[in-house]
């Protein structure tokens, strides 16, 4: 059975006087233990989908059913980063790490040990006791990445988590993703504007269309683990690379009118 | 001659003495320094009376030998001023927090709040001998009032500066609605509080004397009224310098507070 289920979901928006139609019919079976990421243009709604599976907004239709259950609201088994860190500038790094702690009401106590080991995974052990002020982007990332997994989430939602990094942090945080995600093993679901990001650290990628915001493809990843960066210089890496790219080319502008011509333009 | 030219414009020139003491703390201080003797020059040489125009020698003797009585002075001025400050701070806070949690509080009352914030507040000071008599309740009373709105208003933005992205960070760990004003919308709120204060201090200082002008029979302001009856300008001057030490140094102290507390600001 999937871990995160989305059944036909949409969400409409009502903006003033104008009506928004953000996702419409998407429906997605992800299973426990996976890495799926969501691609397409910008406005297609990906964003969307990620904050209606961690119950920040609630769809318009459809329903999302975690591990059996449906969403309504915030649940402790999910984790969340977003593009920004959203650090607490009044708090150091640790006391950041185990804010979520704080908010679930448990004892603090329980966790510091787990935030170290946390800190200590993404090379910011030295760095517990800094201030979000005194730290790169890169390093503030990694505090979120640590604050989502402190209460042992099993999934992990991630909403173009790098996209406010330089190119060379960038890379350095896919590969230190992929070595978090086969260390701890979460279902992860993953947003990204970066096709070979996507295509480096995915099982499965969910194209999504623009106006409105439809699944138009689901591609499987079948390259080996762990992945190098050897390997993106392949042809099988670029093949799928490519496909992604034709399928997003394909969701640009969609008319709404239309159903999906899935092949037409191949 | 190329190269000459050349390396000319390219070699910043070393600053010249001039440069470096203009930008040395020194100058600034000679400036002033140079402002006193010219104030002290023109009333030794001019033949202006001393009875009109104190020379700045004259004040500091004339401060050297009353400070007694001086002090004595600036004593009720002093706890006058601070405790109107207080019940501003207090008042304020609480007010700014009732304002911007309640929203029909709010739009209710905010027309109401900008028109008496926008009164010229020592207007009333004579109204308020009537209403509240002629002691330090009413001297007090018209320091609160005139305090009592930067209090509310910088807190109150304050309140509601918090940054989308954290709030939407602490709802997706399932922060309930106390935390979020306690973990977050509070300390966003301090630095803004501080802000508040040091307006409030200065208009707590210029409310105190205004009150002190209209009814007292001690204090700085009492002082300078009585001055003004004996044509002693050398006590009254005397009275200015006490009081703007007494107006510095309470707003260095919030300053000084303020950089303490609010730590995480660079």
């Amino acid at each position: 059975m999937s871990q995160i289920s989305l059944r036909n979901v949409s969400k409409e928006f009502l903006a003033g006087k104008r009506h928004t139609v953000a996702v419409v019919g998407f429906s997605l079976e992800i299973e426990k233990g996976s890495f799926v990421s969501i691609v397409g243009p910008s406005g297609c709604g990906k964003s969307t989908v990620l904050s209606m599976v961690g119950g920040l907004a609630a769809p318009t239709h459809g329903e999302i059913v975690i591990d059996g259950k449906p969403v309504t609201g915030a649940n402790e088994k999910i984790g969340t980063v977003f593009q920004d860190a959203h650090l607490l500038p009044w708090r150091n790094v640790l006391n950041n790490v185990l804010f979520p702690v704080e908010l679930r009401r448990k004892h603090r106590r329980d966790f510091v040990e787990h935030a170290h080991e946390l800190l200590n995974l993404t090379g910011l052990s030295r760095f517990a006791d800094h201030y979000p002020n005194e730290l790169s982007g890169g390093m503030r990332q990694r505090v979120a990445i640590c604050r989502a997994l402190i209460l042992s989430p099993e999934i992990l939602l991630m909403d173009e988590p790098f996209s406010a990094l330089d190119a060379m942090t960038r890379e350095e945080m896919m590969y230190e993703l992929q070595r978090i995600w086969a260390s701890f093993g979460k279902t992860v679901l993953f947003v990204t504007h970066s096709v070979r990001e996507a295509v480096f650290l995915s099982d499965r990628i969910e194209v999504m269309s623009l106006n409105p915001g439809r699944l138009i493809q689901d591609l499987t990843v079948d390259l080996e683990r762990p992945r190098t960066a050897y390997m993106e210089t392949q042809v099988g890496f670029n093949r799928i690379v490519d496909e992604v790219r034709a399928a997003i080319g394909r969701g640009h502008n969609h008319p709404i009118e239309s159903s999906v011509p899935e092949m037409a333009v191949a | 001659m190329t190269e000459t030219t050349l390396s000319a414009i390219a070699l910043p020139s070393r600053p010249s003495l001039w440069q470096s003491f203009v930008n040395s703390p020194a100058w600034p201080l000679t400036v002033t320094i140079f402002c006193f003797a010219a104030w002290e020059a023109y009333v030794t040489w001019s033949g202006v009376l001393r009875v009109i125009l104190p020379a700045p020698s004259d004040i500091v003797r004339y401060i050297g030998a009353n400070w007694a009585l001086l002090l004595e002075h600036a004593w009720p001025t002093l706890y006058q001023s601070l405790i109107g400050f207080g019940l501003a701070c207090v008042g304020g806070i609480l007010i700014s927090i009732v304002i911007t949690e309640f929203t029909a509080i709010r739009r209710g009352f905010y027309p109401l709040v900008v028109v008496i914030a926008l009164i010229p507040k020592i207007s009333v000071a004579p109204l308020f001998t009537i209403w509240f008599g002629t002691g330090d309740v009413a001297r007090v009373a018209l320091v609160f009032f005139i305090a009592f709105f930067p209090m509310v208003i910088s807190p109150a933005s304050g309140l509601m500066s918090v940054n989308r992205g954290l709030l939407m960070m602490a709802k997706s760990f399932g922060a309930t609605k106390a935390q979020i004003f306690w973990k977050l919308r509070v300390p966003s709120a301090i630095p803004y509080i501080f802000d508040g204060m040091k307006v409030a201090i200065s208009l707590a200082v210029i409310g105190i004397i205004v009150a002190e002008f209209v009814t007292s029979d001690k204090g700085l302001g009492y002082l300078i009224i009585f001055a003004t009856g004996l044509l002693d300008t050398r006590m009254m001057m005397a009275a200015v310098v006490v009081l703007s030490a007494i107006g510095l140094g309470l707003y260095f102290l919030i300053e000084w507070a303020g950089n303490k507390i609010v730590y995480w600001q660079p």
